[in-house]
């Protein structure tokens, strides 16, 4: 099958599966890449932990930043369904900059990456990706605005509206009456943008290798593993990732690693034109598709 | 025959008809010929008439029917209301036999239209059907826009109809028809799921589809059935609205999909009809007119209209269950 049928398929395919979905999938060592939409700007979800992560690791190397420190954390006592860990905590805590990054990172808590963004605030983030060389992610505002959604507002069996609202509400440019969606507040990044980021933290790149490595550790550890990794985690291969869901969006960026020492940078953005919640299976025609993508690359 | 118009006991009509033909002939005995009434009726009825008015309208001197000048004087208004009455006859006649368009769901098989046809006429009503989709006999029968007929050149207008069963949510609806998911094979099942459609995580190949005729292109029948598909899981493409019925029928035949349709469609098509499992649907039926005479219609067609729809008289009725049981 020739790409051009390869790529027409999928998008096919993807279409009937009611996703509009930027992917982008490159070999991290020759840089060939394969592609649907790898431009386009959508809102990150809680793909901006990866940067956040990053910006607090780098502080701690600095010295600027002490991972040791005990914080108190405030319970997030957030009832509806999606965040996780402290966001769902009852009463206070206090944990360690070092966990706080675990805790963000790998369970996806919203409560602990506000708590680090309370230290390296948005702009701050920002200012230090530009500074390792990381282009096309905004960092505008931390993980609370996302919880405040049109879906927070209706009940469960209502929730179907919001969904609604968030599929027919864009305005041209890629704005969106929803705040948490119009790139142009929201924090951001493409496909393109998401791999260039990956590919700094898996090759020699600006990025300390000290804050790289441990980056890299955290996504191995990421405990959502219900979207891409069914179709790319083996006995044979690692998959190191993280996840972003927000209302119809559903993103994964992630390496696959292979014994044999190959590495391909997988990321899956995706707006899904269906006014669901729970869609089991456009996560599952996510990993389909990509892995189809990366099979091809991997054999061309 | 003649119109029983009584006004104090006389045939008013009558009266004038058998004044108005001896005085055109002279004679009682040609006049009453004429007028194909016995010369005793043509009597009787003009000494009712002459009763009525308290004055003679014949001179009886002569063996001749020589008229009064009452007789003369009321002559010309007698004949107009003779005129009258049989114009009055002549349309009522006519009236009868111009047929009524009315705009019938495409979905009513060939033979079902024949029949209701033929029993309307027997109920004296000369019906001429035509077949459109519901967006059209909404339109054509509220905004007298010309219904385009099945068969016809594209674009080629049939005139506006005088009525048409539109589709409307049960509630409203006169008649109602059961709707289900037909397929090519037995499922051996009592009713079928629509979150059975799902494909599991490791199904590979195309996922078997709904399919939804242009009849229940609505928003009461196709939009609770969009947020079924949304609701378990189903791919968008999975429910899919068509414009061709022989197209999507044909793709039920060869391949694992679904039609949604009812129980009588499912027979017509030689394929096995359950309810569905989460929800009920149902296609209802109301008459609407352009003159607003439905209900004198429904009283003369509705059984005949029942049947060709394949349903039962009556909100809420379950239609003809040739295939067994009926959704909860």
């Amino acid at each position: 099958m020739s790409i051009e049928a390869l790529l027409h398929d999928m998008r096919r395919q993807l279409n009937d599966g009611g996703l509009r979905a930027c992917m982008l999938v490159r070999d991290l060592h020759t840089r060939d890449e394969l592609s649907i939409d790898p431009d386009t700007q959508l809102p990150s979800a809680s793909l901006v932990k990866i940067p956040l992560a990053i910006a607090t690791a780098e502080r701690i190397r600095r010295g600027e930043l002490d991972g040791a420190a005990l914080l108190d954390v405030r319970p997030g006592r957030i009832t509806t369904p999606g965040p996780t860990g402290l966001s769902r905590f009852r009463h206070p805590s206090r944990v360690a900059v070092d966990d706080l990054i675990y805790l963000s990172t790998c369970v996806s808590d919203g409560t602990a990456a506000d708590v680090l963004f309370d230290l390296t605030p948005p702009a701050q983030v920002a200012g230090i990706l530009q500074e390792l060389g990381i282009h096309g992610i905004t960092v505008r505002h931390g993980m609370h605005e996302l919880s405040d959604t049109p879906v927070e507002r209706f009940d469960a069996d209502q929730a179907h509206l919001a969904h609604a609202l968030a599929i027919e509400a864009g305005t041209s440019g890629r704005g969106h009456r929803v705040p948490q969606l119009d790139t142009t507040r929201a924090n951001t990044g493409s496909a393109r943008s998401y791999a260039d980021l990956l590919q700094a933290l898996w090759t020699p790149s600006k990025i300390h290798p000290e804050v790289a490595e441990r980056v890299r550790g955290l996504m191995a550890h990421n405990v959502l593993r219900h979207r891409l990794a069914p179709d790319f985690s083996t006995d044979a291969a690692t998959w190191s990732s993280k996840t972003g869901t927000l209302l119809n969006l559903r993103h994964e960026i992630g390496v696959v690693g292979h014994s044999d020492g190959q590495n391909f940078a997988v990321a899956v953005l995706t707006e899904s034109l269906v006014p669901a919640g729970t869609q089991p299976g456009a996560d599952a025609l996510m990993a389909q598709v990509a892995r189809r993508l990366r099979d091809h690359l991997r054999q061309l | 025959m003649p119109i029983r118009h009584r006004v104090t006991g006389v045939d008013l009509v009558g009266a004038c008809r058998a004044f108005v033909s001896v005085s055109e002939h002279g004679s009682f005995t040609v006049g009453a010929d004429a007028a194909r009434m016995s010369q005793s009726v043509a009597s009787r009825r003009v000494a009712a008439l002459e009763e009525r008015f308290g004055e003679q309208l014949f001179e009886r001197t002569s063996r001749r029917a020589v008229l009064t000048s009452f007789g003369r004087d009321l002559l010309p208004t007698a004949r107009q209301l003779v005129q009258a009455a049989d114009v009055l006859l002549h349309e009522a006649e006519s009236a009868k036999r111009k047929p009524w368009r009315l705009a019938m769901p495409a979905v009513c098989p060939t033979a079902g239209l024949a029949r209701l046809v033929a029993e309307a006429r027997a109920h004296a009503v000369t019906l001429e059907v035509r077949v459109a989709t519901p967006a059209q006999r909404q339109e054509t029968v509220h905004a007298r826009q010309p219904v385009r007929s099945h068969g016809e050149a594209s674009g080629a207008p049939a005139g506006r109809v005088h009525a048409a069963l539109l589709a409307v949510p049960p509630g409203e609806a006169t008649w109602s028809v059961p709707l289900g998911l037909a397929g090519a094979q037995d499922p051996g099942v009592r009713r079928l799921y629509v979150e059975t459609l799902r494909p599991g995580r490791t199904t590979t190949g195309p996922a078997a589809r709904i399919w939804i005729q242009p009849e229940d292109d609505v928003p009461h029948i196709r939009d609770p059935l969009t947020r079924l598909r949304d609701a378990v899981g189903l791919r968008p493409a999975q429910l899919t609205t068509t414009n061709d019925l022989a197209h999507a029928a044909a793709e039920v035949l060869c391949t694992p999909d679904l039609l949604l349709c009812s129980p009588a469609q499912a027979e017509e098509f030689g394929l096995d009809w359950r309810p569905i499992g989460e929800i009920t649907l149902r296609r209802g039926y109301a008459l609407a007119t352009a003159d607003g005479r439905a209900q004198h219609i429904e009283a003369r067609l509705g059984e005949a209209l029942a049947r060709c729809l394949g349903a039962r008289s009556g909100t809420g009725t379950t239609g003809d269950a040739t295939a067994g049981g009926t959704g909860t």
